[in-house]
């Protein structure tokens, strides 16, 4: 039957499942003791030293960007993702190739790009000074900040939003055509509603992100708490304030992450069985130029402006006789741990998205949510935790690769996870169940009906293998041999 | 089904295209206001597709549908199908899982007094009073297949079709649902046409029974019509068990294995299959072609023997479970209808 509520959750989960998941779980968690440890070596004196003077006005300023950011995101990636997956859009797999890549920019790139377009002498005012044009508003702040970030972090939410989408059952929405209600109205009425699992945790992504990006701020000269912690950890031996900052971003990030909980366990409880027949596309008709010029629009502004502006200082510096470094090395070590990591990443990420969307229960609940909780950290944090764990414990691995795979673990392993849910949470639980029926024992039915489900892992496999912020300042801290986003920083003169 | 009645919908050689594959191949139906028109035929012979094409969700390839007399979908015409005014009740129901009852049932009705009592109404006429705050997930089958009806119905649909409605029902619940649906249908006085594959579902909901096989509609006739009176061997299976009996037609009768039988109409001379469905043969003591029971099973309310002619001819024969013929025993059988009778095919 159709409706009937599919969460088993008197079916246990295999012990071996629950030992994964809390081993992964427990891992990634080793910032936070790092954390910890330090914050709590001051005493209170040090906390209020630290909290007093501008911190309040940070962490709203924090708060106020990242409520920006989820929203600017969220119109962008929702049209986006609906557009092309469920329209007649000409060359929709082009579209939604170009709406992912914007990953891969880095947000002090994206920044940069900002900055020259429409910072004071920049093109647009290069372009608007026959006109007698002298001075744009000032980019510099929050809204210049907010326009960064939004374009290298939609594609989070674009792709869960998508992964979702696309296990959606056409038919409600067939339904309620036939009820009289046209495509954009249906869309708002009964696509939306459906689209909350997703829609949040693609939210938290984002919204986490944004607390934690550094580049972005720093280009764009914006005050938040993440460019507060780095330059407490730049600025003095004593890292003690900094962490105690750390901690304070870590409990922003619990309540954003409760927020989402609520918002999921409203909508979770009626996830149901779907009748997988892909929609029939809806005709745009006229609406086709207005929607290519949204997406040439947000294309443009994410992906063709950044990679221009990139070229632009690449072909200057040929110019100026700059010798050019060789990069391939760097390239091929980029490419080859962006895929080593990418790949344990989602390997180790399944345990905990499959026992939070198949089994339930709190507890499962609490280590998801831990899961997500590294989102916040910035990468410096992280990796400065790892230092301080290389150095302290495990002397082998300090400035090895295994020490940087862990680091891409610890920081996109959110990521994964918000990619491999929103699929598991809709897809059926009679297929899983099916293979049960026919004598496959639970871990046999997970190796073989649960992860071939190809749209969860198309999805997660994508976003953790593209470099951005976190990485940089990860793989920084932890003095890897120079890596090409590492390399382009220092050509770029930052 | 007086003449008087106009016509509502009307499909003329329809066809639906999924690249190569003509799913539905020149299909035509007319349904007048007011009737219940079921389109029987087996999964995959283009009937949820017709149905598809008529709410607006697949497009014409060739011909065309009008729907009270205005062009709806032709190869150059397609209405939205938000704008034909045509409701449809989905086989999974399609219930929007995070509205209650009532949100599902008024979805359709401009906000108001009037969808709020609109609603009551049509709670009460099914019998769901009560139930209006609960969500989809708390209903049981038969209830969440009435909401779906009822939602389909609340903005009175210019026409109502139904895919497959009752297949997700057990077999009990299932006759039950069938004559709610019915009423509810009746009640509201809504033309409407029902997709199935299941012979009883048309033959006890609908007016008239649209037969439907490889994307043409063979035969749309009253369900009585289509068992006693089917126009081809194809369209005879939908009605019913069939047993066919080659047979020579001379000077107005058929003569077969059974006997000379009575044919319908005139049919002209020469050989020729008759129908003689196992339950239009007719046991008795004395009275026709003497005839021995071979085996007999019992299938619920009838009992389905083979029978043995003094001919050596086997026959398959059903009659009520309370006639208890033993194998062995030896009787006498009849046909006293008049048996449709198809021309063979040419070699």
């Amino acid at each position: 039957m159709v409706f009937l509520r599919l969460r088993h959750r008197h079916r246990p989960a295999p012990i071996v499942l629950w030992l994964a998941a809390l081993a992964v779980v427990a891992a990634t968690q080793l910032p936070f003791w790092y954390l910890g440890r330090r914050a709590s070596e001051g005493g209170w004196a040090a906390w209020q030293e630290t909290l007093t003077g501008p911190t309040g006005e940070l962490l709203i300023n924090s708060a106020k960007l990242s409520a920006a950011v989820s929203l600017a995101c969220l119109a962008v990636a929702l049209p986006a993702a609906w557009l092309t997956l469920r329209t007649d859009l000409p060359f929709r797999h082009a579209w939604s190739v170009a709406l992912a890549l914007p990953l891969a920019i880095p947000s002090y790139v994206m920044g940069l790009t900002v900055v020259a377009a429409l910072g004071p002498k920049g093109t647009l005012q290069g372009w608007l000074e026959p006109l007698g044009v002298d001075r744009l508003p000032e980019i510099y702040g929050f809204w210049g900040a907010a326009l960064t970030l939004t374009a290298v972090s939609f594609p989070y939410l674009f792709l869960v939003l998508r992964a979702a989408l696309r296990t959606l059952d056409p038919s409600e929405e067939e339904a309620s055509q036939s009820l009289g209600r046209g495509p954009w109205r249906t869309f708002a009425a009964v696509t939306v509603p459906a689209l909350v699992p997703a829609l949040a945790a693609g939210v938290l992504l984002v919204a986490l992100y944004v607390l934690s990006d550094f580049g972005g701020v720093a280009t764009l000269k914006y005050g938040t708490f993440t460019r507060a912690i780095y330059m407490q950890y730049s600025s003095s031996f004593d890292r003690t304030g900094a962490a105690i900052l750390g901690v304070v971003l870590g409990a922003l990030a619990l309540v954003i992450l409760s927020a989402e909980l609520f918002a999921r366990s409203r909508y979770e409880a009626r996830s149901r069985a779907r009748r997988m027949s892909p929609a029939r596309p809806i005709a745009l008709g006229r609406w086709t130029w207005p929607a290519t010029a949204f997406l040439v629009v947000v294309v443009f502004i994410s992906l063709v402006l950044p990679v221009g502006v990139l070229l632009y200082w690449l072909s200057r510096g040929m110019q100026a006789g700059t010798d050019f470094p060789d990069v391939s090395g760097p390239l091929r070590n980029s490419a080859g741990m962006a895929a080593a990591g990418a790949l344990i990443t989602v390997i180790l990420a399944l345990p905990i998205a499959v026992l939070a969307a198949r089994f339930g229960g709190p507890l499962a609940r609490g280590i998801e949510q831990l899961a997500f909780a590294t989102h916040a950290l910035p990468g410096l944090v992280v990796a400065l935790a790892l230092v301080f764990f290389g150095i302290g414990y495990a002397t082998e691995f300090y400035q090895t690769r295994t020490m940087l795979l862990f680091a891409y673990v610890i920081l996109f392993l959110p990521n994964a996870l918000g990619a491999l849910r929103a699929p598991l949470l809709r897809q059926s639980h009679h297929l899983e169940e099916a293979a049960a029926g026919l004598g496959r024992r639970p871990l046999a039915v997970l190796a073989t009906v649960t992860l071939p489900l190809r749209a969860a892992r198309r999805a997660g496999r994508l976003r953790p293998c593209l470099p951005d912020d976190h990485e940089r300042a990860a793989r920084h801290a932890l003095a890897q041999p120079s890596r090409l986003p590492h390399a382009a920083r220092r050509r770029l003169g930052k | 089904m007086s003449p008087s009645k106009r016509e509502a919908l009307c499909i003329e050689a329809l066809e639906v295209r999924y690249g190569a594959v003509r799913a539905v191949a020149g299909a035509s139906l007319s349904v007048v206001e007011g009737e219940l028109v079921a389109l029987l035929g087996p999964s995959g012979c283009g009937k949820t597709t017709l149905l598809r094409a008529i709410a607006g969700f697949e497009r014409a390839w060739a011909g065309e549908i009008r729907l009270d007399a205005a062009i709806i979908e032709s190869p150059a015409i397609s209405l939205a199908p938000h704008r034909r005014g045509i409701g449809l009740v989905f086989q999974e129901y399609a219930l929007f899982p995070h509205r209650t009852v009532e949100g599902n049932i008024a979805y359709g009705l401009p906000r108001g007094e009037y969808a709020h009592g609109r609603v009551r109404e049509l709670l009460a006429l099914a019998g769901l009073e009560g139930l209006g705050k609960r969500y989809p997930h708390q209903l049981s089958g038969g209830q969440q297949q009435r909401v779906a009806v009822l939602r389909s119905l609340a903005p009175k649909p210019r026409l109502l079709l139904l895919d497959e409605p009752f297949s997700n029902l057990d077999p009990g619940l299932r006759v039950e649902m069938r004559q709610q649906v019915a009423a509810l249908l009746r009640a509201e006085g809504v033309t409407a046409v029902l997709v199935t594959h299941d012979r009883s579902d048309a033959m006890a909901l609908a007016d008239r029974v649209a037969v439907m096989q490889a994307g043409v509609i063979l035969q749309v006739d009253t369900p009585r019509e289509l068992y006693f009176r089917p126009l081809s061997e194809a369209a005879a299976r939908f009605g019913g068990d069939v047993q066919l009996l080659a047979g020579r037609v001379r000077r107005g009768v058929v003569e077969t294995a059974l006997g000379r039988l009575r044919p319908i109409g005139t049919p002209p001379d020469g050989p020729c299959t008759a129908l003689v469905r196992p339950e239009w043969i007719v046991p008795s003591l004395d009275v026709g072609l003497p005839a021995r029971i071979v085996s007999s099973r019992l299938e619920g309310q009838q009992v389905r023997y083979r029978i043995r002619l003094n001919s050596g001819a086997e026959f398959s024969m059903t009659a009520a479970s309370g006639l208890s013929l033993a194998a062995g025993q030896a009787i006498a059988v009849s046909v006293h209808i008049d048996v449709p009778v198809f021309p063979v095919d040419p070699p």
